[in-house]
């Protein structure tokens, strides 16, 4: 009996354990590329068999070798200085009374909020996280000494001490916590009484008070529309962008406290600032820091640098005031008709929310200038009081805006003039001369803004226009006191082109108005708008906010041109490819769009949402491929591939995409079963059959993540160094500098090259639609042409090293909450001159390397199941290249045909070519399977097309470095796979065996007893 | 059964952990939580030997031992294989395709369900009642 019991014991234990591995084989499997890169395991290495020439390093760091451990010294201490250069530019300083700053004589400083000492260095989303403590990272107080500031020690460590938080504490069971951020401000400032407790410390540091407050979303995370306030505070739902009960409390506090108070925005959302306004003597945006940025911002109190940065969103009174806001955020309203939705298409089609556009071109500064420009010419019941500020009589543009897009002071002054303007047939060049009229040494920023005809032909034909926009600008050097420098800014006259659904006979396409054009400088858009409104001879008396300066504007006369644009590269006609994602196409009337013809009558002033019908519901469903009727066979097109050409990567690295028959031949190699491999894009991809080893990919806006290769000794323990994590994108694009913009692009390049991914998804393209966009801090702006110029700049530099850039999210991905699904309905003109306007830069004008899609639904699409965005717009009309990839699209273990994101034929017939973190090719290979089963050679050829294009990302990337025309690929089966199936055979033939010996006791006694 | 023995607590108590197991599975589930059928077929299965086992040392209550450990480690590897997006997308304080709010009832499920297979084992290797 004794026996038995330990047979059957052991039979449970190898059993379980036989369990155990059987799944976790099956979990490790399907998750093998995200196991293998945070092991950095490679499962296919290069083999020469050949002679390797001497050289093939192919892309090389500008510092050195790879395996030098000096090179990489360098590599890193670049890419920190890069970090701190971004703050020292980007940092926009907005009010500076009495110029309290820069604080030059003070030393003993007070630093309050919660933010300082847990500042948001960046919000959750991919790249390095840098909290208080990581290697190469810089918190506020350690930058602060370094400038010679005395920081309380006593107020400083109560706050490290104290109970507030972002989000909300998550708690395990054993006792192990993270915070789960929720977009939410309440509780994250310390209240009153906390701060009272310190009172007496004050005194001996009542140089200055220093205040952070910090805003953070997530991927995944919008802020609050609608945020509840700190205990005490208001009852009412306020904006999450909005003073809390325990900050104002706190300001005014510091301000009864001290005789300079400073505030920091440790935060890259427009937070409400009229109320801090009121208590502040200086406010300073900072965004999100990163590793060093702090360095940044403590050389800027200090006056070692003058402050340049601009803003690159508006900052309006009430962060809720934007016609953007209505329909979207965490106010995004849901289809009428849910519960149908639901049980029609099911819930896994993600088909719940709706987010109608009523906005239309009208984001950001676009919105609040153009309604201030037709207050004052007197148009559109711009002055209505509808959209207004609460209570309101009339809509006041100074009542509405703190600080416009593109304001930042400086520690000095400085006079532009604009010299000249060119205008050409395709281009546009002005000269401004910028002098320091001030007293000390500053840089300044020349912003080059447009207006162009808004009359009667755009009005009848619905052509919305923005009274001004940005269409260039350039940035000084040091300028010493009384020195002069000329800027010249060029302008793509294509940027003043507008889009008009009627162009063409109907057909559509990008117009040039006919009438006056004006060009201004000015120091923000609102002082450029001025300008403009100065020549059109409007003043003060009209209602301005400030007499303009006329002799800094230019204008000039155009024709009506529908042709100059009328085809785009390789002479295709850009024509209506988005009618289906107007709401009124599928429901007539059911969507008024914002029109500056009638600002009162178009403002959306409650939420738009519709039942879906059912067509609508055939299309959200997902599911339309039909193999085409001309498709060749499955086997005519399968027996091309096993055909050795003798081609490799090192062979395919010169050879253009022009040359079809060459890829085709490097292709064809395959087996057809290697395809889907060609599909699978992941933290590891895997290698495609003989043709590329598996590799890593970079992620993150503002921080690849990576690992440089080479230890490191601190404190005598090697110790691995991630990369950098820059300041967050607004002030990035806020140094308004394209130095420093494309610097960043080439160290996120070698910041790839040193962690050895062959591409990043990295560059933020998307727009900052609301203030509230939980990923603000990685996406460019709110305007669509800073993000076309800032983008172009980074990604230029960046595909001039060997790891490649890819914008995400292409596009649309405006918001978080909901993004994976949400319904997005617009009209042609505003989704041209916005989202696209956005991405063009970076991909048609730099060529990027790939595209990162989004979650949200163009209308009742995916975009990765768009026709009309991923072959007719990109591979059409912009003639891009690259590899395009959709957003996060794992197989969870299997891959189950239906479903958001598993819709693979329509995907890949859309013109998408790769699965993101599909690392084991659960798509490709269903879609290889239907090819197969339904005889489809289309299909298998899309496959083919999709290889192509990866190939061609990998052979201008730095992993062909090493690889020789004699150089082949060898399969790697990784230790852990190794290790599972072992325990799997042990633990099955221990468990089997253990079992048997229970029978036989069992018998045994069965016989003893009888 | 007057004579219980060792192993009749750790049956009871693998029943116990079991059936919190289905309460917190009915809660995960509601909440969004993936929870496939066959879990809750093998969690039945469980709980009936685990049950049986309590009748006392029977001819078959090494089987239905075995049988019980066997199928709760299905349930936790199941379970944490089809939540494993939660408690990455939990741990790097994003929301992507998983849902991270439910990860620590992913950790709960996983902690009660581990205890629950050692207690299983436990039971398998000692008598349910004297002889």
């Amino acid at each position: 009996m004794k026996n038995s019991k330990l047979w059957s014991g052991l039979t449970s234990v190898f059993a379980v354990i036989l369990v155990i591995a059987l799944i976790g084989n099956t979990l490790a499997t399907a998750n093998a590329s995200y196991i293998n890169s945070m092991l950095g395991i490679n499962t296919a290495r290069v083999v020469e068999k050949g002679t390797a020439p001497s050289d093939t390093v192919y892309f090389k760091s500008q510092f050195g070798a790879f395996d030098d451990p000096e090179a990489q010294s360098k590599a890193i201490a670049a890419a920190l200085e890069q970090n701190v250069n971004e703050m020292r530019e980007g940092a926009a300083l907005l009010m500076n009374k009495e110029n309290v700053l820069p604080l030059t004589d003070v030393t003993k400083i007070s630093v309050f909020g919660h933010g300082a000492v847990d500042p948001a260095y960046q919000a959750s989303s991919a790249g390095t996280k840098v909290k208080n403590g990581s290697i190469n990272s810089v918190d506020l107080k350690t930058a602060l000494e370094a400038q010679g500031f005395q920081v309380n020690e006593t107020l400083w460590n109560g706050l490290l001490s104290g109970t507030a938080a972002r989000g909300v504490l998550s708690q395990t069971p054993w006792g192990g916590a993270s915070i789960q951020v929720n977009g939410s401000a309440a509780g994250t400032e310390e209240n009153k009484a906390f701060y009272e407790q310190y009172a007496d410390s004050f005194a001996d540091f009542n140089d200055a008070a220093i205040v952070v407050f910090t805003r953070e979303g997530a991927e995944g995370t919008d802020l609050n529309m609608l945020d509840k306030d700190d205990e005490g505070g208001s009852t009412e739902p306020i904006s999450s962008l909005a003073l809390h009960k325990n900050e104002r409390d706190l300001l005014e506090m510091v301000r009864g406290s001290f005789s300079k108070v400073v505030v920091l925005l440790n935060s890259p959302n427009q937070m409400e600032v009229h109320e801090i306004k009121e208590y502040a003597d200086a406010i300073l945006f900072i965004g999100y820091p990163g590793h060093q940025g702090f360095t940044g911002v403590a050389e800027i109190l200090k006056g070692v640098v003058n402050p340049s940065g601009k803003l690159v969103d508006t900052y309006a009174t009430n962060s809720l005031s934007a016609p953007a806001n209505v329909n979207s955020g965490t106010e995004t309203p849901k289809f009428a008709n849910v519960d149908e939705i639901n049980a029609t298409i099911g819930e896994d089609e993600r088909a719940e929310y709706m987010s109608f556009q009523a906005e239309g071109i009208y984001i950001g500064y676009r919105y609040y200038e153009t309604r201030y420009a037709d207050a004052v010419m007197g148009k559109g019941n711009a002055s209505s009081n509808v959209g207004a500020l609460k209570g309101a009589a009339s809509w006041n543009y100074a009542d509405e805006v703190q600080y416009p897009f593109g304001y930042g002071l400086s520690y000095t002054t400085f006079e532009q003039t604009l010299d000249s303007v060119t205008v050409g047939a395709d281009e546009i060049t002005a000269k401004v001369t910028v002098k320091n009229t001030g007293s000390v040494p500053g840089k300044s920023v020349v912003q080059l803004y447009a207006q162009t005809p808004y009359d009667t032909y755009e009005i009848q034909h619905k052509v919305e226009k923005s009274a001004i926009a940005i269409v260039g600008f350039g940035k000084t050097g040091l300028l010493q006191p009384g020195a002069s420098e000329t800027i010249t800014v060029s302008v793509d006259k294509y940027l003043l082109a507008s889009y008009d659904m009627t162009a063409n006979n109907g057909e559509g396409g990008y117009i040039l108005s006919g009438g006056n054009y004006y060009l201004a400088i000015g120091e923000d858009a609102h002082d450029a708008l001025n300008n403009v409104l100065a020549a059109q001879g409007y003043t003060t008396a009209n209602g301005m906010t400030a007499d303009g300066a006329a002799a800094k504007s230019y204008t000039w006369t155009e024709s009506f041109n529908e042709e100059k644009y009328r085809y785009g590269e390789n002479n295709v006609a850009v024509s209506n490819q988005f009618a289906d994602c107007d709401l009124n196409y599928w429901v007539p009337g059911a969507g008024t769009y914002l029109s500056r013809s009638d600002w009162a009558g178009t403002f959306p002033v409650s939420k738009t949402t519709v039942s879906a019908t059912k067509e609508m519901m055939d299309v959200l469903d997902g599911e339309w491929y039909e193999k085409p009727t001309d498709a060749p066979s499955f086997n005519e097109i399968a027996s091309k591939f096993g055909v050795q050409s003798g081609l490799n990567l090192a062979a395919m690295k010169d050879i253009p995409l022009t040359d079809r028959e060459t890829w085709e031949r490097f292709i064809y190699q395959l087996k057809v079963e290697d395809l889907p491999n060609a599909t699978a894009e992941s933290f590891s991809c895997p290698a495609v059959g003989e043709l590329s080893p598996s590799f890593g990919v970079g992620d993150g806006c503002d921080s690849v993540g990576g690992n440089y290769p080479l230890p490191v000794k601190v404190n005598g323990e090697d110790v691995t160094v991630p990369t950098t994590r820059y300041c967050s994108n607004p002030i990035m694009v806020g140094t308004f500098n394209y130095d420093i913009i494309s610097n960043r692009g080439t160290m996120l390049g070698e910041d790839g090259m040193w962690s050895h991914f062959m591409i990043n998804y990295n560059v933020g393209n998307d727009l900052h639609r609301t203030p509230f966009g939980g990923r603000s801090f990685e996406y460019m702006s709110e305007c669509p042409t800073m993000n076309y110029l800032a983008g172009a700049a980074e990604v230029a530099a960046m595909e001039k090293t060997g790891s490649h850039a890819a914008p995400k999210h292409f596009v649309g991905n405006d918001q978080e909450f909901y993004r994976d699904g949400v319904a997005c309905f617009f009209n042609e003109q505003a989704f041209r001159e916005g989202n696209l306007r956005a991405f063009e830069g970076s991909v048609r004008k730099a060529n990027a390397g790939g595209i990162m899609q989004s979650f949200s639904r163009l209308a009742l699409k995916w975009n990765s199941s768009s026709y009309a965005l991923n072959t007719q717009v990109l591979r059409n009309e912009w003639g891009w290249k690259g590899a395009i990839d959709t957003d996060a699209a794992p197989c969870f273990g299997e891959y189950v045909d239906g479903g958001f994101r598993n819709h693979a034929a329509e995907v890949l017939d859309a013109g998408t070519q790769e699965w993101c973190l599909d690392g084991v090719a659960g798509h490709g290979n269903w879609v290889l399977n239907k090819a197969r089963e339904t005889d489809d050679g289309h299909l298998l050829n899309l496959l083919k097309e999709a290889a192509i294009s990866w190939e061609y990302a990998i052979s201008r990337s730095v992993i062909t470095n090493g690889y020789s025309s004699t150089a082949v690929i060898e399969h790697v089966t990784p230790w852990w796979a190794t290790a599972i199936l072992v325990t799997q055979i042990v633990s099955g033939v221990l468990a089997a065996l253990s079992l048997c010996m229970l029978v036989v006791s069992k018998l045994n006694t069965k016989k003893k007893n009888r | 059964m007057k004579k219980k023995s060792i192993g009749f607590y750790f049956a009871a108590i693998t029943c116990v952990l079991a059936l919190v197991t289905l309460v917190l599975l009915l809660v995960y589930g509601s909440r969004g939580g993936q929870v496939q059928p066959l879990v809750y077929a093998a969690l039945a299965c469980a709980i009936v030997c685990e049950g049986l086992s309590l009748m006392g040392e029977k001819p078959w209550t090494d089987f239905t031992s075995i049988i019980g450990a066997v199928a709760l480690a299905y349930v936790c590897m199941t379970v944490f294989s089809d939540g494993i997006w939660n408690i990455a997308e939990a741990m790097n304080g994003i929301k992507m395709v998983g849902l991270p709010e439910l990860a620590g009832m992913n950790y709960t499920l996983a902690g009660v369900n581990v205890a629950a297979i050692l207690t299983a084992i436990l039971a398998s290797f000692t008598r349910k009642s004297k002889e």
